[in-house]
């Protein structure tokens, strides 16, 4: 029983940072790089010193994202793709948690003005059970024995 | 353990380096291929001309007092009547006014400098490829 | 063999389900003429749900920050009306302007929408050019700015006033009420200068406009 909800919840966790790494690298509705608007988005929450700095997290940060959900599924990798999976939840949980502590626009992607403002506590919320769902994986993968052999 | 799990994230964040070196790459060469429009000039060739550009911003007050390219000089249409005194007191006639904004879809610099091109009758007005963005290494 | 049964009527459930939501949008395109004394205005862009499923309007792009758009509610029921108001601030614009709003909706199966809003911001005095200005060392000769009301709307200056009397400016009448110059010539060019030439007319009638010619020697 429970190694069905270990299953399901690796699947869960794994298809939605597939999912949401892939949006960041591809805009597939205008299809081009996604890169420029998510650079941009991480500018909006005011948290890095230099724009090259926010321009190299979002070319690696998605490639993370996808690299460590495809991980999840290999024996050998699980635990540091948890463990990476496990940081992104927190980083990105604090970095919403301090856009809403300080009052930023974080929806407007500066080419325009959007109707309306990001929903923060949705945010909070999505971000804390996502969080709550890698922790349990780590968990698991952290418990669960080495299968290297042991020394002679 | 904890020897475990540092090393496996090692390899999981080298792992994930490969494909964004790669994306990154191949980004960067192929926004060269874009081609420019009449009265546009790219970032490096702004660049090389060095102290012979003055940079002129198009977007909001707000977003200029924020950041903004070193040297510009805010011009926009929300408060041109206001704007263009001090602007004209600051303009170095000798210099290649460059107007920026956003960068993306943004059409606030061709209108800023069709109307320093038409209305002050400015010569060797130029806006930037990608604007603002294009500055910030996007 | 049950389970090929059900998971096939789940597929066909899940493809026919997707009935077509539409709004359908009266004007898609609007023009307006306005003068630079406006501050700006309000065009209603209405809608009427006339599909089978409930439409939720998810966001709203305007294509400059000076234009604003607003929705009374997000989600429209079939039959249901509706209307985006876009708020287009002209600040200090002239001439044509063009704003437009992406729509989109949970049914984007046709892909979003673009309203489009045009004003044309229509100043009856034209003004060419609104700059003057020498280089120093330059021959200290006078340069004209012409000043022309459109036909059908006369404009009559009262008088002009220059800010830096080392920036000499001379009305000209060439026709009443149509067509004037201004020449401006500077003492000398050995220094640099700044300075403005106040143009007063007398339209509109219940709020005159002065005009703001800007002469420079760099």
């Amino acid at each position: 029983m429970a190694g069905l909800v270990i299953a399901g919840l690796r699947l869960a966790v794994a298809g939605v940072f597939l999912y949401a790494g892939t949006l960041k690298i591809w805009d597939f509705t205008h299809l081009r790089s996604a890169t420029p608007d998510f650079t941009i988005a991480i500018q909006n929450f005011r948290l890095l010193p230099s724009p090259d700095l926010a321009l190299l997290l979002a070319v690696y940060l998605p490639w993370l994202e996808v690299t460590a959900a495809s991980a999840l599924f290999i024996r050998r990798l699980a635990l540091g793709a948890a463990t990476a999976l496990l940081g992104l939840s927190a980083v990105f949980l604090g970095a919403v948690g301090s856009a809403w502590w300080r009052g930023l626009d974080i929806a407007c992607g500066c080419f325009g003005k959007e109707n309306a403002p990001a929903d923060f506590r949705f945010l909070l919320l999505r971000n804390t059970a996502l969080l709550a769902a890698v922790t349990v994986l780590f968990l698991h993968e952290w418990r669960r024995p080495s299968p290297t052999p042991p020394h002679p | 353990m904890i020897a475990r799990a540092a090393r496996q994230l090692a390899l999981v964040l080298a792992l994930a380096l490969v494909p964004a070196v790669v994306s990154g790459a191949w980004q960067l060469a192929w926004k060269k291929a874009e081609p420019l429009a009449a009265g546009e000039v790219r970032l490096a060739t702004a660049r090389e001309w060095g102290a012979r550009v003055q940079w002129v911003d198009a977007r909001s007050r707000a977003k200029f007092e924020r950041t903004r390219i070193p040297g510009a000089l805010l011009l926009n249409e929300d408060e041109w009547d206001k704007l263009v005194g001090p602007f004209l007191d600051a303009w170095d006639a000798d210099k290649t006014l460059v107007v920026y904004c956003d960068g993306g879809s943004c059409e606030a610099s061709h209108q800023v400098a069709a109307r320093l091109r038409k209305d002050l009758m400015i010569g060797g007005v130029l806006v930037l490829k990608g604007g603002f963005a294009e500055w910030q290494g996007l | 063999m049950h389970i090929r049964i059900l998971f096939g009527l789940a597929t066909l459930l899940l493809l026919t389900s997707h009935s077509r939501a539409q709004l359908q949008w009266d004007n898609l395109v609007q023009q307006f003429q306005r003068t630079p004394q406006d501050e700006g205005l309000e065009a209603r862009f209405t809608f009427r749900n006339t599909g089978a499923k409930a439409v939720t309007i998810k966001s709203l792009r305007a294509s400059c920050g000076c234009t604003t758009p607003r929705l009374e509610k997000e989600t429209y029921v079939p039959g249901e009306a509706g209307a985006v108001v876009a708020r287009f601030v002209f600040g200090d614009r002239k001439g044509p302007q063009r704003k437009t709003i992406e729509v989109r909706t949970d049914d984007d199966s046709a892909g979003p929408v673009l309203l489009d809003l045009r004003v044309l911001i229509h100043d009856p005095l034209t003004i060419q050019p609104a700059l003057v200005y020498w280089k120093r060392g330059d021959a200290a000769t006078a340069k004209t700015i012409q000043l022309t009301a459109e036909a059908g709307q006369p404009v009559r200056i009262k008088r002009i006033i220059a800010s830096n009397p080392r920036l000499a400016a001379k009305l000209e009448t060439v026709k009443a009420g149509e067509h004037y110059t201004v020449a401006v010539t500077p003492t000398d060019t050995t220094q640099k200068e700044s300075g403005e030439v106040f143009v007063l007319t007398d339209f509109p009638a219940d709020a005159p406009r002065t005009y703001i010619l800007q002469v420079r020697v760099k």
